[in-house]
Order: C-alpha cells, then structure tokens, then sequence
C-alpha cells in the first residue's frame, strides 16, 4: 500500500498540474503549428476552373499543310480564361485521348523544337519545349483578366504521323512559373491530321484547230464544236465588172512551245479544164481580170461592196495570244493564193503558244470578159502544224 | 314405459323439427374474409424520384381483383412481414416509410372514394361518402406521394383490405390480400464524352452501318478524270467527313496551292464562277453539279442531309452554289453552321473539282496537294 504524505500529496498534485499544464501547452503549441503549417501549405482550389471558347487550329508550316501526318506546322490555340488570375505558365500537354487522369503522347507528335509564333491577349511569355509532348509558356505571373481571349501560336510543331487521327491537347494555366501546383484553369481542345488531298492532272500537247464558214465564241472563247460546214458559195456570179467574195474561218490554239503554223492547199477555182488564176503574189483586186485570192484582213470598200473579211479575233498580244496572219496575207485589199503557202501562224511578237483566236479568210474572184462560164470549185485544206 | 317412451322421441321429434326450422332462418356469420386475387403494387416514380428508390418520395399503385360486395373503404397497411391474412399478427412500420403525405391520385374499378386518411404512419383508408356495392372485377388505386423505406434492396408488404365501414373498423374485411415490394439501389452509371472531333479526307469515304467510316478513307492521290483540254473540263472528287460535339461547331478550311506543273499553274478561280472551257481555272464546290460543268456530272450533295439538329453540315457560300466554283487557299469550304453553328453528327461531303484550260496551257503534269483543316471550336 502507498501513503503519501500531505506534502507528498500536495506535491504531487502540483506534479500533476504541471504535467496537465505541460500537456495543455503541447497540445496548443502542436494545434498552432498544424495551422499554421496549413496556413503555408493552404491547398489551392480542389479543382481547376473551365476555360471556354477553346480551340486548336492547324496551320500550314513553312511546307506542310496544317493537318498533314507528321508535318511540321503551326498549333494555335485559342481559349477564354473564366476568372481573373495570376498567371505564371500556361500548360499544353498532348495527349491521345481526352482522359484527365492519364496521358499518352500521340505518336509521332514532337514538340521539343516547338517556339513561340505569337501571343494575344496575355504576353511575355517564352517556350519551354524540354519535355516533348508537354510545352509550356511561362512568364513572371501576372494577373490575367477574366473572360480575356487568349492566343498563342506554336509553331515548329511535328504532327502526329497517324492519317486521319485525333489528338487532345490539354491546356492548363498555373500561377506557377514552371506549370507545377494545381492548375488554375483546364480545358481540352481536338484536332485530327487528315489525308492531304493531291491532285493531279495532265496538261498533255495540245493543238486545237478547226475551220468552217462559221465559227462561233462561247463566252469569248473560240469554240470548235460551233464550227459550220465547210460548203462555201461566192457572194455573187462571177462577173468581169464586180468582185466576188466568201469568207471561211478558222481558230487555232496551241500550248507547242513555238506555236503554229497554219497553211492552205489546194488548187484555184476550176470548172472543167478552166480555172480561175490564183494570185501569185500579194496584191490588190482588179476587176476584169481572172483572179482567185485570200488574205485574213478586214478588208475595205476598195475591194469589194459590201466590204469583206475581219481582222483576227481576240487582238493578239504576244504573250497569251499570239496568232497573226502571214506577211503575204496581211495586208488590208491584197491578196494571194499559192498551194502550200503559210497563211498565218502563232508568231505575234515571237513565235509561242497561243490561246485560241479566230481567223477570217477572205476570197475574192475577179474574171476577164472571157472566163468561160461554168461552175468553178476549189476544195481548200488548211492544214495547222503545231511544233513542241 | 311405452308411453314415456313414445313421448320422449315425440318431443325429441318435434324438437329437432323446430330446431331445423329456427336454423333455417338464422343467417351464418363470415367465418373468414375472401382473398382478393391478381394483385400487385407497382412502384411508380415520383415527381423527383425513381419509383424503386430508398426513401423515394413516389406513387404506389395497387392493382387488384376482388369478388364483389358492399364496400365503403380500403385500407393499405405497410409493414415489415407479410402476415397471414387471419393469425392478428402484428404490423411493423417499414423504417422510413411515410405514409403521412399520401394522397389518391388515380382510381378506377370502384371509385368516388373522396376521403384519405393518413393519420396513422404506415396505414392508409380511402374511403367513400357511403357503401356501395362493387361488382366483381379489378380495382386499381395510386397513392401518391409516399415515401419508401429508407432500408436498401429491402422488400416491405401491404395488406390491402376491402370494408362495408367506411373507416376499415370493420372486425372482419369484406376482402384481403397482402402484396409486396422492394427498394432497389439505384444504378448509378457515369460515363465521360470528351471533346470530340472525328475528321478525315480522302479519294472516298464509305459508310459503316450507314454512318460514315474514317477507318474506310481511302488514299487523298487523286487524278483528274481526263487530260486537261480547252475543249474539255477535266474533273475530279474527293471526300471529307466530319463530326463534332463542340458547342461552336467546326470549320473546315481549304490550304495548298493551285494546280502546278514547273513554273506553270493552272489559274485559281479568285470568285466563285462557271467553269468556262478555254480559260485556265481550277476550282472546287461542295455541291451535285450538272452537265453544264463538265460532260459527266459530277459531286454529290452533303450526305446525310442536314436537318439543323443533329445533321449541320453545309458548304460556305462561296463553294455552295451547283456549277459555280472557286478556290481560294486558306478559305473555309464548309461549317457545321446549319441551322447554327453548333456540333454535329458525322457527314460526307464530296468536293467536286475542275480544270479548264487555255489552248496555250503549257504540257506538264499538274499537282496541287491541298490539306484540308477542320477546327472545332468549344
């Protein structure tokens, strides 16, 4: 059994209010630091808020289209933050699925090159590309406004080499430097490589030439499939006192490097064993002498009433348009008919390839008193040889 | 002896006469009440709750058939056991269940019963203004507004009971029956949808089980159906399907250059125009164009039509309109804005191509590679 004396006693009650008082003092000195450790340690926002009106636009790199597989291209990325804060880093973490909890880098993606095109909205940022697939910008924080429309290129960014493939791109924003703490704001954006679409098509050597009476331009383009018969009368019977005239036409387009170039053949106007003379050389019309000729002019009164032929349609220019007629067969009133002979060509300032013009031929007949009678015929090939 | 004898069986005679006859008259007691048949309690949902749910707020609905007779009340009492009908065995209230609250919502079979009470937790009597006879047949009542045991998967019963009183005090029911049911947990299923954008190009796209099919893209080289002429327009198709659940929709952009062979082009349709044969042009439209175009029609609308719900798809002005073509690099070519930009479900577009050329266009293979960019935005 114990006993204690009264001292005793006394004392060890005071022992025990000092270990009561000491315990006390412990407790409240352990409560005061645990606040104040969770004061220093106060846990941000459990969970980030929503940034909205987010996007990832691809764009074209210095060679590749935007959404090409493996091209190395631009990433814009466009969002609205909801709520002021001091931002410090903005994180954009690719990823193949859109899953919070885990991340896998798309194949193929590589962001280690990646640099800063441009930023909107909230600047002095700088790259840093260290860990592929997970950029970040950082910056000194600041406070960024709410509601504040963001922008920031990336550029030097090699897509994922899957065709037709989407990815995820994860952005967060942090009021850390260095995209550690928990974020401030969250958001996923998507976007999907896509097949580049090549067309191709073969521009082969072309040569376009038709003739007829007529040919008509389907909006302003010389059409062929217009083109009328090749039956051609004089305007007229041939008479030693008056000019009898036809026109013909013809178009002609090629791409030969050094052009066309169109000539007639064929024999002058024969009926039987009589003819009509060709004119052997260019000159103009007279009337009451045999004479079978043609030039591609825009001819005037002092040929023929009514006046006869038109001058090349469209107007050359001598770079898309380059048909001309021959020297011989160029001058306005004269006119010339030899088998063979070169009647035009695409020469109009050097010889090239032209787009296609419309040709009118003009033919006259002038006959002496004498010209037998009869119906005279001239079966007339014009023959366009286009040299590539 | 004899004549005692012989009274005796005379008044012993007379006796069971008269007994026989006052029995006659003497209507007998109902031993025991008749058992209602085809009866049930369905757990309807409430106006916030699932019928089945732990303490629920919800309907129960009684159906059942009965034999017939006077009845001016029924009464439903919830408890824990289906007791037999008959031994007086005790009624214990299901933990949570109010009954307190109820009220009669539908009644067919017998009804104008106007009267609910719910005085007593657990125990319900609707009742009529007097008794009156119900022909045999299916009675159907909802209580609304009770509140289910709270205890989960747990199955509680009520024993429904027909009265000629017109509060259910009577000793002995006209008809009984006892009914059951249970509280179920709820299936909680959570699922996420992430932002989502299903994109792909290619020569075709072809369709699985009628929607489109990325995995079906075919190869995006694509040559022209002919050599280009200026007789002629040279055509060609390619595909594109598209899908989003972005609240903003998608656009899809056209990129690359026009049709190149060297250092010659085939000129870009700079604003949406016909095709004219004999003029350089290369241009596109997402649209079924005629024979005005080209000899074989070629494209084909957007597929599946767009109805401005779930189906948005529509090409941009600028590559809408049939037989007039444009192409412009970095243009959008098409949006989900039909009806409003917003998400759509999956559609093809067919992107009909053209090639007119002058008689001048130089010879040459001509290559344009064009990637097409779908941004959602969300």
């Amino acid at each position: 059994m114990v006993q204690f004396s009264q001292h005793e006693s006394e004392s060890g009650m005071s022992v025990e209010r000092k270990k009561t008082s000491l315990s006390g003092r412990l407790l409240l000195s352990v409560m005061l630091v645990a606040a104040t450790v969770s004061a220093v340690f106060q846990a941000p926002p459990v969970s980030a808020a929503q940034i909205t009106a987010r996007s990832l636009t691809l764009q074209a790199g210095n060679t590749d289209g935007g959404s090409k597989p493996s091209g190395v291209v631009r990433h814009l990325f466009t969002f609205t933050v909801p709520t002021t804060n001091s931002i410090g880093s903005i994180q954009f973490l690719y990823c193949t699925t859109a899953s919070v909890a885990t991340c896998v880098k798309p194949t193929g993606l590589s962001t280690t090159a990646a640099t800063l095109g441009s930023e909107n909205g909230a600047t002095g940022f700088t790259m840093n590309n260290t860990t592929d697939g997970a950029p970040y910008l950082t910056r000194t924080a600041a406070s960024i406004t709410g509601a504040t429309t963001l922008t920031y290129q990336l550029a030097n960014v090699t897509n994922p080499s899957a065709t037709n493939q989407s990815f995820f791109v994860r952005i967060s924003t942090f009021a850390s430097t260095n995209t550690t703490g928990v974020a401030v704001d969250t958001g996923s954006v998507t976007a999907t490589t896509a097949n580049p679409i090549i067309l191709t098509g073969t521009m082969p050597e072309s040569l376009i030439f038709c003739t007829g009476a007529t040919i008509t331009a389907a909006a302003g383009i010389p059409d062929c499939s217009t083109a009328t018969s090749g039956a051609i009368s004089f305007n007229q019977l041939f008479s030693p006192s008056d000019t009898a005239t036809a026109t013909s036409q013809m178009a002609a387009s090629t791409n030969a490097s050094t052009g066309y170039n169109i000539t007639v053949s064929g024999p002058t106007l024969t009926s039987g064993s009589n003819t009509i003379p060709p004119m052997a050389a260019s000159t103009t019309g007279a009337r009451g002498t045999g004479q079978f000729g043609m030039n591609l002019r825009a001819n005037t009164l002092s040929t023929s009433t009514p006046i006869v032929g038109t001058d090349l349609a469209v107007v050359s220019n001598g770079t898309s348009l380059r048909g001309q007629a021959t020297t011989a067969y160029a001058s306005i009133d004269n006119f010339k008919f030899v088998s063979g002979d070169s009647v035009a060509n695409s020469a109009f300032n050097t010889p090239g390839p032209t787009n296609s013009q419309i040709y009118t031929a003009s033919y006259i007949v002038n006959v002496s008193g004498s010209q037998a009678s009869g119906t005279y015929t001239s079966t007339l090939t014009y023959i366009c040889t286009a040299a590539f | 002896m004899k004549i005692h004898h012989r009274s005796f069986a005379r008044t012993a005679s007379i006796f069971t006469l008269a007994a026989v006859l006052v029995l006659q008259f003497i209507p007998l007691s109902v031993a025991s009440a008749a058992q209602i048949t085809t009866r049930s309690l369905t757990l309807q949902a409430g106006v916030t709750d699932a019928g089945s749910k732990p303490s629920g707020v919800v309907n129960h609905k009684f159906d059942f058939t009965v034999a017939g007779g006077s009845v001016g009340s029924v009464k439903f009492e919830y408890c824990t056991t289906a007791a037999p009908v008959t031994n007086g065995v005790l009624c214990d209230l299901p933990v949570g269940l109010s009954t307190t609250s109820a009220t009669l919502g539908l009644e067919t079979g017998a009804t104008g019963f106007s009267s609910i009470n719910t005085t007593t937790n657990g125990t319900v009597i609707i009742s009529r203004a007097s008794a009156a006879a119900v022909a045999g047949g299916a009675l159907s009542y909802q209580l609304n507004g009770v509140t289910n045991p709270s205890a989960t998967n747990k199955s509680f019963f009520v024993r429904i009971s027909t009265h000629t009183s017109l509060n259910a005090t009577d000793s002995t029911p006209v008809d009984r029956g006892t009914v059951t049911a249970s509280t179920a947990t709820q299936i909680v299923l959570n699922g996420t949808m992430p932002e989502s954008l299903v994109f792909c190009t290619g020569a075709t796209v072809g369709l699985t089980g009628g929607v489109p099919d990325c995995a079906t893209a075919t190869s995006g080289l694509i040559g022209f159906n002919q050599l280009f002429s200026p007789t002629d327009t040279a055509t060609a198709t390619s595909q594109m399907a598209a899908s989003t659940n972005a609240g903003a929709g998608y656009v899809i952009t056209v990129n690359g250059p026009t049709l190149t062979s060297g250092s010659n082009t085939v000129s870009p349709i700079g604003s949406t125009a016909p095709g004219i044969r004999g003029v350089s042009q290369f241009g596109l439209n997402l649209k079924a164009n005629t024979t005005a175009t080209s000899t074989v029609a070629i494209g084909s609308e957007v597929a599946v039509i767009s109805n401005g719900t779930n189906y948005r798809a529509q090409a941009t002005t600028a590559y809408s309109t049939v037989d007039n073509f444009k192409f412009q690099s970095g243009e959008g070519v098409a949006n989900s804005g039909f009806g409003g930009l917003s998400g759509s479900d999956s559609q093809i577009y067919t992107v009909s191509y053209i090639v007119n050329v002058p008689g001048s266009q130089p010879a040459g293979t001509y290559t344009s590679t064009l990637t097409y960019i779908c941004t959602p935005t969300f």
